[in-house]
């Protein structure tokens, strides 16, 4: 699924980063990569951005970016 | 002299530890050829003079932007002695990502562990004492905006750089078949390839990592050499195959796992409370009620602005006309080469002091303060989905709304904003806005003689082809970083004292920048005027003012000028056409078109000088010359359509 798609207050494990390498190392420098677990807190409304807990730390990522990064449920 | 860097990640408080020590006499460098700004300072440890080096905070060490590559470099060609890591131990398994990377460059290293006091709040207990042993590297834990532990960090640095050996870090192995890839790819190179980097000392072992990690200037550098490349690709292929992602990630995951695990073993972590601030956020970035109280903060943020700025403007600008302008020249007469040359003098002067700086200063501390309780970032989290339609992000909103002021402050506000890209963009469109001065134009002229109908109609169009040329010129400037990414650090109260110099600072760029340009440019209208250069200037321009526009010819004359002072444009135009009374001598048309002209015509020179400083020239000769390009077309479109 996309985590553009994702409910709030779930937790993820990121599966796929599709998009190009600005993407991945943009998103990887702030510790969103594949295999980490991550907790959608937030998402705006008025397709707005979305808000993630990654490890502890809060990361804004727009929905254009949400789409390229596919995500598992994760118990 | 010893040199010491501070590196750190955005947020880290990297410049507060560095202001702790360097303060107000701390002073910003441009890396050679680059506008990518640091600050510089010297600062007396234990009695020794050192030089300290604020270099740009950024997440990694990649070349995937310019503050990155020249913070990078700048270690690389080993212009430091010793680096200064500033960790955020709030966020350490990340932070610890950007350390194991400074690791690789070969410098010793402190560590300064900052935000000690809110990672314990966090439930965070680190054993500094293991997991210095483990990095090989000192670590003296902080709480930098209390000033506790910062001048330990220096001292050991110091201690360091006088002997290296006293931090050897200890770099860790990435997993075999990652290893085993490096190991064939470092086969695989002539042995030319470190020397390909004159001035930097890498070894091929960092060399070869880069080339994993996609990273474009050492790529660039190699990519002629056929048969490696070739060779490399191989090696390349194999491990994404394996792994089942681009080599990039499979480094970037690595680096993870390894900073993981450093966390896991030394770091204990004990369920906390939920804080208020946690509770602030879900109410400032709700899905629906964040939106209003974004809107409302703006709102807020621009009333005390204009407030302060207006309520200042006003006596500032009478009692200085009143009291040390109109004696100044009445005493050395108002035709005299002198008296013209202190007028101009003191007009600049004058000008800065109430036009200017009654609304840079409540900018600057209305800024900061957004920046340091860490509001900013969520706003800009809220505003990104509106601000997207015309390619910009979220944080563009405070530049923009605050051109309608002065273009300077807007200016220097774009400085919230990584990217380069953005800022210049914004910078542009900023330069679109209707500032105080060129307010002062369309209520003037359009508003008082056509009704305010007229003059709000100029301000749609204003908004119309900023919406236009932003759609445009973002499609043409492909964005580097993909859109909004932005970490949104904790929310907090701001430290005065930290607070207070960054306001100092950048205030004192406005102050050694724009106000001296202001000036010059004030006396240099005041000689034109003494020596006559009007009519030289009214011909010049005549092609484009009566021939193109259809306005008068000695409109030509407040036209040029107005890049000077683009808030003297109307009494120019009085002055020059003889009367004060415009109705009498211009039609509504050339009312009009003269306003549309000077509200999208070159900025005034101060924030075209704003904009050399913080963009470099290439950006603001650009950006002129499409104020230009695109004030010429609309105003002949209005000559001819109204």
């Amino acid at each position: 699924m996309r985590l553009s798609e994702a409910r709030i207050g779930s937790v993820y494990l990121i599966i796929e980063i599709k998009g190009d390498i600005k993407v991945r190392q943009h998103l990887s420098k702030l510790g969103v990569l594949p295999g980490v677990k991550v907790k959608l807190e937030n998402k705006a409304a008025l397709g707005g951005a979305l808000l993630l807990n990654v490890e502890g730390k809060k990361v804004g990522i727009e929905r254009r970016i949400a789409d390229k990064i596919l995500v598992g449920t994760h118990e | 002299m010893i040199r010491i860097a501070l590196a750190g990640q955005p947020n880290s408080g990297k410049s507060t530890v560095f202001n702790q020590v360097a303060g107000y006499r701390s002073i910003t460098s441009n890396f050679p050829g680059k506008t990518v700004t640091y600050f510089i300072s010297k600062v007396s440890i234990e009695g020794e003079v050192v030089e300290v080096v604020d270099l740009p905070g950024t997440y990694s060490l990649t070349s995937s932007d310019e503050a990155e590559l020249e913070a990078r470099n700048y270690i690389l060609r080993g212009e430091a002695d010793v680096i200064i890591n500033v960790v955020d131990a709030t966020v350490l398994s990340r932070s610890l990502e950007f350390t194991l990377q400074l690791m690789q460059l070969g410098k010793p290293i402190v560590i300064c562990l900052n935000m000690m006091d809110e990672a314990e709040h966090k439930g965070l207990q680190i054993q500094v004492d293991k997991l210095s042993e483990k990095l090989g590297i000192p670590i003296i834990p902080t709480v930098a905006s209390r000033g506790i532990g910062v001048s330990k960090v220096f001292s050991t640095a110091l201690k360091v750089a006088k002997n290296p050996s006293v931090s050897k870090p200890v770099l860790p192995f990435f997993s075999s078949d990652v290893e085993e890839a490096i190991s064939s790819i470092i086969e695989a190179m002539p042995e030319d390839f470190p020397q390909k980097f004159k001035d930097m000392k890498i070894d091929k072992r960092f060399l070869a990592i880069k080339l994993l990690e996609q990273d474009e200037f050492f790529w660039n550098k190699i990519r002629d050499n056929r048969d490696f490349i070739k060779r490399f690709k191989l090696i390349q292929s194999n491990i994404e195959a394996d792994r089942g992602m681009p080599s990039d990630l499979v480094i970037a995951s690595e680096r993870h796992a390894i900073s993981m695990a450093w966390f896991e073993e030394t770091v204990t972590v004990v369920p906390a409370e939920i804080g208020l601030a946690h509770k602030m956020d879900d109410l400032l970035m709700h899905p629906y009620l964040g939106y209003l109280i974004a809107a409302g903060a703006l709102y807020l943020f621009f009333k005390f602005v204009f407030t302060f700025g207006s309520a200042l403007q006003e006596p500032l600008l009478t009692g200085f006309n009143r009291y040390i302008i109109e004696p100044s020249v009445a005493y050395l007469g108002k035709n005299t080469l002198t008296g013209k040359l202190v007028n101009g003098l003191l007009q600049g002067i004058a000008g800065g002091l109430t036009v200017n700086l009654p609304y840079v200063l409540p900018l600057l501390i209305g800024l900061a303060f957004l920046e340091d309780t860490g509001y900013l970032p969520r706003a800009a989290f809220m505003l990104d989905t509106f601000m997207h339609r015309m390619g910009l992000h979220g944080k563009a909103v405070f530049p923009m709304l605050l051109g309608y002021g002065c273009s300077v402050p807007a200016i220097m506000a774009t400085r919230i904003m990584e990217s380069k890209r953005d800022r210049a963009i914004t910078s542009s469109l900023v330069l679109l806005i209707p500032c105080s001065g060129r307010t002062i134009v369309i209520l003037g002229l359009v508003g008082y003689y056509m009704g305010m109908n007229a003059a709000f109609s100029i301000y749609l169009l204003d908004l119309l082809i900023i919406a236009i040329v932003g759609f445009i010129i973002s499609h043409l400037k492909p964005e580097v970083t993909p859109g909004m990414i932005l970490e949104i650090p904790e929310l907090r109260w701001p430290v005065p004292k930290i607070m207070l110099l960054k306001i100092w600072l950048r205030l004192k760029e406005f102050l050694i920048v724009a106000w001296p340009l202001l000036i010059i440019s004030s006396v240099i209208l005041s000689l034109m005027d003494f020596y006559g250069f009007n009519d030289v200037f009214n011909s010049v321009m005549a092609p484009l003012t009566s021939v193109l526009l259809g306005l008068p010819i000695s409109a030509g004359t407040p036209l040029i000028l107005s890049i000077l002072r683009k808030e003297l444009a109307l009494i120019m135009l009085s002055e020059a056409l003889g009367t004060w009374n415009l109705s009498d001598v211009l039609t509504e048309t050339q009312m009009f078109t003269f306003a549309v002209f000077t509200t999208f015509f070159i900025p005034c020179f101060t924030s075209m000088g704003m904009i050399v400083k913080e963009l470099g020239w290439k950006t603001a000769v650009k950006s002129a010359f499409l104020t230009l390009i695109i004030a010429v077309i609309l105003a002949t479109l209005t000559r001819l359509l109204i």
